[in-house]
């Protein structure tokens, strides 16, 4: 357990994380060759970033419950490099700890005024912005009591089909953090730190919370855990 | 801009609730139906039991008809989907076959689609080729 020697993915398979049981792939992984196909990717253009996409607490005729926030940071590749014209896109529970999604069904109430979904593209330094509230934990079934802590979920594009992360963001010092499998799965001290660094004050109209996300560019593992079968 | 070689963040699960955060792309096909030579890759996501996931997201990436990426392509062509299973795991897309892409040393590869898969329950995102039939309309 812990130390800084670790991965800093987590294992496919994580037993106290229920759902990893039946998902995580029972064979090893196989490598596969980086080819153009991996190189290559995607262009997603400002047709489908518009401005102001980047605050969720405007998306509707009022103002969302909760705690205003920023959350700002830089994507990075591999090797450090900033990557401009990245897609990040994020979503979220609302202030009380539920999803504007239909298969949400914890009796936590739904705020009109909030999807707690969006988009953005980094600017030329890599950097990206979104202002949002912070979302409530909320219980799920995992185990008895079981409660996940704070967190906003975070899609990355980079450059290219290798370039390509789904994480979920933290607050520090949620108490419910050393309960949690998802995070718990994260055994490398400095990479778990990196999913819930310290706010940042930004004045009196919305705290901060700032961070960098780097995607690794290993080229993507092949398995079939999750089969996809073919009618 | 250059920094120190930076830890890669970790990944987390993508679910259950990630169909929210994809409602704006989770609907478009590669082609418009009545392209020549248009195909639908049907499938299904079942876990390790054989049930059908729904809480899944699929991304397909491949080349155009000629094995071209971005931004050689048409202005038209993104080569990128986006899938979310139906109530019983399946999906389907309208695309056209990709021309093959060279390999790493210049050799000739069997046309693929790059399948990635992130769900509820996996902890990183998953990578498969999609190997299509040399022949036949696919």
């Amino acid at each position: 357990m812990s130390g800084t020697g670790a991965e800093p993915d987590p294992p496919y398979l994580v037993p106290a994380y229920v759902s990893t049981r039946l998902r995580a792939p029972r064979r090893p992984l196989v490598a596969r060759p980086v080819t153009a196909t991996d190189t290559s990717g995607p262009l997603f253009g400002e047709d489908l970033v518009r401005p102001g996409d980047e605050d969720l607490t405007r998306q509707h005729a009022g103002e969302p419950i909760g705690e205003r926030i920023i959350v700002s940071g830089t994507l990075r590749d591999g090797s450090g490099h900033s990557v401009r014209g990245g897609l990040v896109e994020i979503w979220q529970a609302n202030a009380a700890g539920r999803y504007a999604q239909e298969t949400d069904q914890h009796p936590a109430p739904l705020d009109p005024n909030f999807s707690g979904a969006e988009r953005c593209l980094t600017a030329d330094d890599g950097s990206y912005h979104f202002v949002t509230i912070r979302p409530g934990a909320y219980p799920w079934r995992n185990h008895p009591n079981a409660w996940r802590p704070a967190h906003i979920h975070f899609s990355l594009f980079g450059r290219c089909f290798a370039e390509r992360l789904v994480t979920q963001m933290y607050f520090p010092g949620d108490p419910l953090l050393g309960y949690d499998p998802m995070f718990g799965s994260v055994t490398n001290r400095k990479a778990a730190a990196a999913l819930s660094r310290p706010s940042t004050s930004s004045g009196p109209w919305r705290s901060g919370r700032s961070g960098t996300v780097s995607t690794s560019s290993s080229g993507g593992r092949s398995s079939h855990p999750v089969r996809v079968r073919r009618k | 801009m250059t920094a120190a070689r930076p830890l890669p963040t970790p990944s987390q699960a993508a679910g259950p609730f990630l169909a929210i955060g994809v409602a704006w792309s989770a609907g478009r096909d590669l082609v418009p139906p009545g392209t020549p030579g248009a195909f639908s890759i049907r499938g299904r996501v079942l876990d390790g039991a054989g049930a059908p996931v729904t809480d899944a997201k699929l991304e397909l990436w491949q080349a155009d008809a000629a094995g071209r990426f971005p931004p050689d392509t048409a202005p038209q062509w993104s080569g990128f989907a986006r899938r979310l299973p139906d109530g019983g795991g399946s999906f389907e897309l309208l695309t056209v076959k990709p021309g093959s892409v060279p390999d790493a040393a210049g050799g000739p590869q069997a046309p693929h689609i790059a399948v990635s898969i992130f769900a509820r329950g996996l902890m990183q995102r998953l990578v498969t080729p999609d190997l299509l039939p040399r022949r036949g309309r696919g």
